[in-house]
């Protein structure tokens, strides 16, 4: 776990708004009187309060002892590692019930739990699930909501995690993103040189899908809207081409392989283009669409600077990208159909890899945090700048499909791992990831069902 | 001698029906003077002295006496005489016939003029109690829309009064949400993230000075305006010498505006800030 003293704080101080103390003390982000009460370890932001809630062992009606999957033990630990919740453990619990007409609320009330979750996984046939929960809220003694979902050993898992994203969505009003996937690239020694792979994992790490392997560099996954195809860029042959994969049947077009640099790809929210950067033989890079379709290329940008990392604004208006053509790295826009680069970023000397929120409200970028690179959020109203994570190289933000929080890559011990952070910056944690150097995590949109 | 006694005898009798005539007129003005009163009681006191009083003049001129003088006249001897006399008499019967029939078609008249004038006096009587009567309703009429009125009028005090009461204990809830909500957000992730993002801002400004002590520890105030935008910076303590003082300063003019909080609530013109730098 990043422990929040890898945070460069220059000033560890304590910020008082009028009659409310908080103290800001060594190894913590913040503390802040009561609302602090908890500091949990895995929780680099630490600060945030995690809501004691319950998630009762799921009835089992079918074959064997137990159901294929622990259906209660996957929501308890979605709603754990979104650093919002604290699931009771088991022996904690003073009843069991797993029918709504079993709860004794005030059991509940008592251990000062803020919900429960109740359900059962009933065998229905063969290879044929049907699961159901119901969320409670002790102190109103009501039904938040509740579903019968059916499932497959297969989907059993997806189920779960579809429950605890209702169950988020009900407590928090913020969509739950425990169904969706990552897309990254990892690298493990394999004798003089690397096994490159492109991975599909659960958003909690399980389920890992290798989707393509080579003994050449892998780069840039991007996800098309619709969560069924990936393009990246393959230097399979010691050159760069650009490929869109369908996850389902592994079948790939190679979309781009012009001479010099194809890189960078990223999907129109019409999934029917791609933005990519291309060289050219005589190496300026530039921005670019492709027609996924026709292969029909149209250049956006012709400046002698670099222009690359080219991406849509989820309104389909604008494309932001890279450039250096003030000197540093900074990020700029051109509109989707063609026109002038605008300057969008000024702080600091170093701003890169623009991505922007699904709600279109945020950017993302890596910059220069005093000699650091980190991920950094732009609100593109206000302006306001701040920077998520603590390390030294991260790199590859990409938002949730909620807006809330962002994925990047970061190092710890020479190697890349994932991490994940909440857009305000409160709380940030470890996600498990394979083996090796694992970079340029991407995430899924939502799941469609 | 004789026809002065018979003359004499003709005056009488002529008296004697004038008298009885009057008589019947006083008594006949008499009830009709007092059978007008409203109230027959009246009436019957009027009747009984009208009987008390008349009975003398009729008794006087009874018949008997006056019949027993006309026996001595039929032995009269002269017929001329007697016959002009008759025909005298004829003519002063028939005068006082005529005489009668006059005075009875007068009186007749002036029977239906009090007739006339007691049916007007009716009818006046009649519109008059319709015309209180009408006056009386529009009365009842008044008042009961006045106790309407009042009725309404206190209906609506008392209306404004709970309607008052309301607005009153609404405001208060609402004071009371409103300082719920407020101490919620304060409670909240929103809350945090607020002095995250304020604390980064100025952390991102300050360069710590060369001078500045391992031990540092300055407290400042600082004031914003609802843009964020730093309006005084004021140092309550620091153990830092002037160039410290001046960086730390200085840090926050740089980080303004100040970022927005992320929920309106949370906004707070004057915030404290402790700089300590990490050991």
């Amino acid at each position: 776990m990043t422990g929040t003293g890898d945070n460069v704080t220059k000033l560890k101080g304590l910020v008082t708004l009028q009659g409310w103390r908080v103290a800001v003390l060594a190894g913590l982000w913040l503390f802040a009187g009561t609302a602090m009460a908890e500091i949990t370890i895995e929780i680099t932001g630490g600060g945030v309060k995690r809501a004691p809630v319950a998630i009762v062992p799921f009835g089992w009606k079918g074959q064997g002892a137990a159901a294929p999957d622990d259906v209660a033990g996957i929501i308890a630990a979605d709603l754990y590692r979104s650093g919002r919740f604290d699931p009771v453990p088991e022996s904690g619990m003073l009843q069991k019930p797993t029918a709504g007409t079993d709860i004794d609320f005030s059991d509940w009330t008592r251990l000062g739990i803020e919900a429960v979750v109740i359900g059962t996984v009933e065998q229905t046939g063969d290879n044929a699930y049907s699961v159901q929960f119901q969320l409670f809220d002790p102190y109103q003694r009501t039904q938040l909501v509740g579903y019968r979902m059916p499932a497959s050993r297969g989907t059993l898992r997806r189920t779960a995690h579809r429950a605890a994203d209702m169950i988020y969505e009900k407590l928090t009003g913020i969509a739950g993103v425990f169904a969706t996937q990552v897309a990254f690239v990892s690298a493990t020694k394999q004798g003089r040189g690397n096994r490159y792979r492109l991975v599909v994992a659960d958003y909690d790490g399980e389920t890992e899908h290798t989707i393509m392997e080579s003994n050449d560099p892998i780069m840039s996954p991007a996800w098309s809207p619709d969560s069924r195809r990936l393009a990246y860029v393959s230097f399979e042959g010691s050159r760069s081409s650009i490929y869109v994969q369908q996850l389902r049947t592994g079948n790939r077009i190679q979309l781009s392989a012009e001479p010099g640099i194809n890189g960078a790809p990223s999907f129109s929210p019409d999934g029917k283009k791609l933005v990519v950067t291309l060289g050219g033989v005589d190496g300026n890079l530039d921005i670019y669409t492709i027609d996924v379709a026709t292969r029909e290329k149209v250049r956006l940008t012709n400046h002698r600077a670099i222009d690359t990392e080219g991406t849509w604004s989820p309104d389909g208006r604008y494309i932001y990208f890279t450039s250096d053509r003030a000197g540093g790295p900074q990020i700029y826009r051109v509109p989707a159909s063609g026109g002038n680069a605008e300057r969008v970023t000024f702080e600091g000397s170093y701003n890169a890899r623009p991505r922007l929120s699904p709600d279109g409200k945020k950017l993302a970028m890596v910059t220069n945090d005093q000699g650091a690179f980190r991920i950094a959020i732009m609100d593109l109203g206000t302006k306001d700048f701040l920077v998520l994570s603590a390390g030294r190289q991260d790199e590859s933000p990409s938002f949730a499909p909620n807006s809330d929080i962002l994925i990047y890559a970061t190092r710890q011990s020479g190697n890349g791992v994932l991490e994940t952070v909440t857009a305000n910056g409160l709380i940030r944690q470890r996600m498990a990831s394979g083996d090796g150097d694992v970079r340029e995590p991407v995430w899924s949109p939502f799941p469609r069902y | 001698m004789d026809s002065r006694f018979s003359q004499f005898v003709s005056v009488l009798l002529a008296l004697v029906v004038h008298v009885l005539v009057l008589g019947s007129f006083v008594f006949a003005f008499d009830w009709e003077r007092n059978h007008p009163a409203p109230r027959p009681l009246a009436v019957t006191a009027t009747l009984v002295t009208a009987d008390d009083i008349p009975p003398p003049v009729v008794q006087a001129p009874e018949p008997e006496p006056v019949a027993e003088e006309p026996d001595p006249e039929p032995p009269r001897p002269d017929p001329v005489e007697q016959a002009r006399a008759k025909a005298e008499e004829q003519a002063r019967l028939d005068e006082l016939r005529r005489e009668q029939q006059r005075k009875a078609e007068e009186e007749r008249a002036r029977l239906q003029r009090i007739e006339d004038e007691k049916e007007a006096k009716r009818k006046a009587e009649e519109e008059a109690r319709r015309k209180a009567e009408a006056e009386a309703e529009l009365e009842r009429q008044r008042v009961e829309a006045e106790r309407k009125r009042r009725e309404q009028e206190e209906r609506q005090r008392a209306e404004n009064e709970r309607l008052r009461r309301e607005a009153e204990a609404r405001q208060l809830q609402e004071q009371i949400d409103a300082e719920n909500r407020r101490l919620e957000a304060r409670n909240s992730e929103d809350m945090l993230a607020y002095m995250f993002a304020i604390r980064q801002k100025v952390e991102r400004a300050w360069v710590a000075p060369a001078s500045a002590p391992k031990n540092l520890e300055c407290e400042i105030t600082v004031r914003q305006n609802p843009a964020g935008e730093v309006q005084s910076v004021n140092v309550v303590r620091c153990n830092g010498d002037a160039i410290v003082v001046r960086s730390i300063e200085a840090a926050v003019r740089r980080a303004s505006p100040l970022p927005r909080p992320p929920n309106p609530l949370l906004f707070d013109t004057n915030l404290r800030f402790i700089f300590k730098p990490e050991q």
